[in-house]
């Protein structure tokens, strides 16, 4: 779909996007190219701040790509305005000191370091140490496992360091990769638990393969497809249409219960 | 074998190990960290050695041998910080993630050094004075060992514990430590990673130039090609060890000294270059990420 559709989309929003206030991310025209492959098709939408936009399509849409080149960890093209100032030519490392945290897909946790030194190449942030104290209120399990190597952790917990090593950033925006992703179902209860606890008044871009997850966390929404945005609008008007959701994403409400979405 | 023997062959191969691990532990990092395949690593080794022996050679004003060995010490541990930083900062830094170009502009390096130093000092080995007590021999188990290897051991397993130390207990460790597991996943926690590899290039330098200074010792001298021979043995020892891991080269850089010098002494002079080529490619067939190495990511 044109990035018209979802700058309109996204410009008309409903009421609760105007409380929330000029976007903290504005994205025009993003085209990717991995190796020979063109996997997005100029991608334009925008993140309201404090909110939790759910970035969603079915696999291989171009999800991970898009969070990769908002970080500059592969190249893009178009134009992305991060708080007010272009992030054009500006590196990885100074966007992210700008504000922006990150939550990997596959969690990339240091294995080799221990849980406490994974939090401590965190700990740099302005205020650090007083988000470390809640941090480990909300993944308790990272304070009594300090000493392990990260490598040991399982899935779950490999996940709540990831997660607890972005918390640990005075961030504007966080985006979280896929955090339920591997995970055992009573894990995903957990994390899900963890993550609404967690991005509480933060803003958030989060992708998520699985719709009921997406739900409980998101109040907006972006469908990508073939490498362009789709659809646009609230979580809530994209699942009120089951068989729109069910085209854009090969999952309806009505059996999210399978592959798609268990929980 | 007796024991006199034994215990000579394992000094002089533990003093061969600590040369090893000297210009290897560099040049582990700098791949492990960089994916930098650095072939110049060998010319920070000859400037090491050259430092020392023109030291030794042109400063008789310092008449103590001791004081003036610890000079040149200095001076070429110095001259190999800069050296290591001055590859990265004006040749290396230009072209990360391209392999190709990488190696040849470190071959080119390289081989220009090595055509430097022939050509302003002469390619014929040169040798240097040592302080008085490293000529002197130890008894150790009935066997006459010469203070110089046990000095070269010393200061080995001394630089050793450091480098562990600041791996281990500093923030640059830190960041290079995670860097050599995930350099990207640094950069997105906002680290200028960058830094350290200029950091480490100059650690990396300084430490093949130390390597150089004993390296002159133990073969008692040096020659132009010193360090490019000394670099064919230090890959060998990083790939055995595993990349970007400095136990594992040191670990690696035992096993390669003394089995050369044992089977050397053995089978025959040359045998052990030989056994430990085959050692090489035991590793890659068995344990292809090295003794302590990460499986690739």
């Amino acid at each position: 779909m044109p990035a018209d559709h979802a700058r309109t989309a996204a410009a008309t929003h409903g009421p609760d996007r105007s409380i929330g206030g000029a976007p903290i991310l504005e994205v025009r025209d993003l085209d990717v190219h991995r190796g020979e492959a063109h996997i997005l098709h100029g991608v334009s939408f925008d993140v309201a701040p404090n909110r939790v936009t759910a970035l969603l399509g079915r696999n291989g849409v171009g999800k991970t790509t898009t969070l990769l080149s908002l970080l500059a960890l592969l190249p893009s093209t178009g134009e992305v305005v991060f708080d007010g100032d272009p992030l054009s030519g500006v590196p990885t490392h100074l966007r992210v000191q700008r504000g922006i945290a990150y939550v990997p897909e596959d969690r990339e946790v240091f294995s080799q370091l221990t849980v406490e030194e994974n939090l401590r190449l965190a700990m740099s942030w302005e205020g650090a140490s007083e988000r470390l104290g809640l941090v480990h209120e909300v993944f308790p399990e990272l304070k009594r496992r300090e000493s392990q190597k990260a490598g040991s952790l399982s899935g779950g917990q490999q996940q709540m360091l990831s997660l607890g090593r972005a918390l640990l950033h005075p961030a504007k925006l966080l985006l979280i990769d896929e955090p339920t992703k591997g995970l055992a179902p009573i894990v995903i209860t957990e994390v899900v638990d963890a993550l609404q606890q967690a991005t509480t008044d933060a803003t958030v871009l989060l992708v998520e393969q699985n719709l009921r997850v997406a739900e409980e966390l998101a109040t907006d929404a972006i469908v990508l497809d073939e490498g362009v945005v789709a659809w646009s609008g609230t979580m809530d008007d994209l699942v009120a249409d089951d068989e729109r959701t069910r085209g854009l994403l090969g999952v309806g409400r009505a059996t999210r219960g399978g592959a798609e979405g268990q929980r | 074998m007796s024991l006199q023997v034994f215990v000579l062959l394992s000094v002089t191969g533990l003093g061969l190990a600590g040369v090893y691990f000297l210009i290897a532990s560099g040049l582990s990092l700098i791949f492990g960290l960089m994916d930098v395949l650095n072939l110049a690593h060998g010319l920070f080794f000859t400037v090491g050695g050259y430092a020392t022996w023109w030291v030794m050679t042109r400063f008789q004003w310092i008449e103590s041998l001791g004081l003036r060995f610890l000079v040149a010490f200095l001076i070429a541990t110095v001259l190999g910080l800069a050296v290591g930083w001055a590859t990265e900062r004006f040749f290396v830094r230009r072209f990360y993630g391209d392999h190709v170009t990488q190696i040849l502009i470190t071959l080119g390096i390289s081989l220009a050094g090595v055509a430097l130093v022939g050509g302003w000092f002469s390619y014929d080995p040169q040798t240097f004075p040592v302080p008085e007590f490293m000529r002197q021999v130890a008894v150790i188990a009935g066997a006459r060992i010469p203070v110089s290897r046990l000095l070269i051991l010393a200061i080995s397993v001394v630089l050793l514990v450091g480098l562990l130390a600041v791996l281990r207990r500093t923030r640059h460790g830190l960041i290079i430590r995670a860097g050599v597991e995930n350099r990207q996943m640094v950069q997105a926690m906002g680290i200028d990673v960058a830094k350290s590899f200029t950091l480490v290039f100059a650690v990396g330098g300084g430490l093949a130039a130390i390597g150089g200074i004993l390296g002159g010792v133990f073969f008692a001298g040096v020659t132009p090609e010193f360090g490019l021979n000394m670099l064919i043995f230090a890959f060998i020892v990083v790939v055995i060890g595993g990349l970007g891991s400095v136990e594992g080269t040191a670990l690696s850089a035992v096993i390669v000294g003394l089995t050369q010098q044992f089977v050397n002494f053995f089978a025959g002079a040359g045998v052990g270059d030989l056994t430990v080529v085959v050692l090489l490619a035991v590793t890659l067939l068995l344990r292809p990420q090295g003794l302590l190495g990460e499986v690739a990511r």
